[in-house]
């Protein structure tokens, strides 16, 4: 059962949107794609683009085109869509160009949300409350420099 | 999206991926940069791209700005990794970021342990 703790922001500042650890590293939350709503989200900063599961896109009655990824090193054909939208409190995305797969191997999650969407909003996760919140971080060291590197 | 850490005071280039478990270094890119590490096993890593070999081997401190882990486990692949982005060495996945928490501020373009 996921929770239903959905962030956003108010004058008491974001609110943190509680997530599920699954299988002891993967963060899932719950979210929308367009009019799809309760939705399973898995938060992977690791993805570009997005990925959508295929069921999740024939539902959604989304066009698809086939394209290429690279995981691990090794190229992979895969179909690609775009999304409407992508809603995951308080995180709002129109028109997401999105990956769709097979992803029924992660159980249940409808969409992996990659950094594509991600990084449209700083963000902090905590793993021992299990609670990630998304708007403006207040600055605290010690930091590294983060880069944005597309994958090829 | 990656960071600048060091490795037993070495510096590399890891590809932070919260949609992954472990911290894995790629051997191709690191090989004249680290002394050989110890290898303590193999693990087959299953991903959305097929299937991956992987050395478990034992990594010095690992430091981000400050931060220091210890006695991290890490993993070494041999794949061929010429579709990442030079540069990038390895992935650092949420066995590393969970033990402390994880600051993505992109305001700032700074990343950080909680």
């Amino acid at each position: 059962m996921l929770p239903h703790g959905a962030g956003t922001s108010s004058e008491q500042g974001p609110i943190p949107l509680k997530f599920e650890l699954r299988e002891r590293y993967q963060v899932v939350v719950p979210g929308a794609i367009g009019r799809s709503y309760g939705c399973i989200f898995s938060l992977t900063t690791g993805s570009i683009p997005s990925m959508v599961d295929r069921r999740i896109a024939k539902k959604l009655g989304v066009n698809v085109r086939e394209s290429e990824i690279v995981a691990f090193g090794e190229k992979s054909r895969v179909l690609k869509t775009v999304l409407p939208s992508i809603r995951l409190a308080p995180l709002h995305a129109d028109t997401v160009t999105a990956s769709v797969r097979d992803l029924s191997f992660l159980h249940g999650v409808d969409a992996i949300i990659g950094l594509d969407v991600l990084a449209r909003s700083s963000f902090s996760i905590d793993y021992e409350t299990r609670e990630v919140v998304f708007g403006p971080l207040t600055a605290r060291e010690p930091t590294v420099r983060l880069e944005v590197t597309p994958r090829s | 999206m990656t960071v600048q850490l060091t490795l037993g005071g070495r510096p590399l280039r890891l590809l932070v991926d919260t949609g992954s478990r472990r911290l894995v270094l790629f051997e191709r890119r690191i090989r004249d940069r680290l002394p050989r590490l110890p290898v303590h096993g193999e693990k087959l890593l299953y991903h959305i791209s097929g299937t991956s070999r992987l050395d478990r081997v034992s990594l010095p401190p690992l430091d981000a700005g400050g931060t220091t882990f210890e006695r991290v486990e890490g993993f070494m692949s041999e794949a061929p990794v010429d579709d990442y982005p030079s540069g990038i060495d390895g992935v650092l996945g949420v066995r590393v970021l969970a033990l402390k928490g994880a600051d993505f501020d992109f305001e700032r373009g700074r990343f950080g342990f909680r």
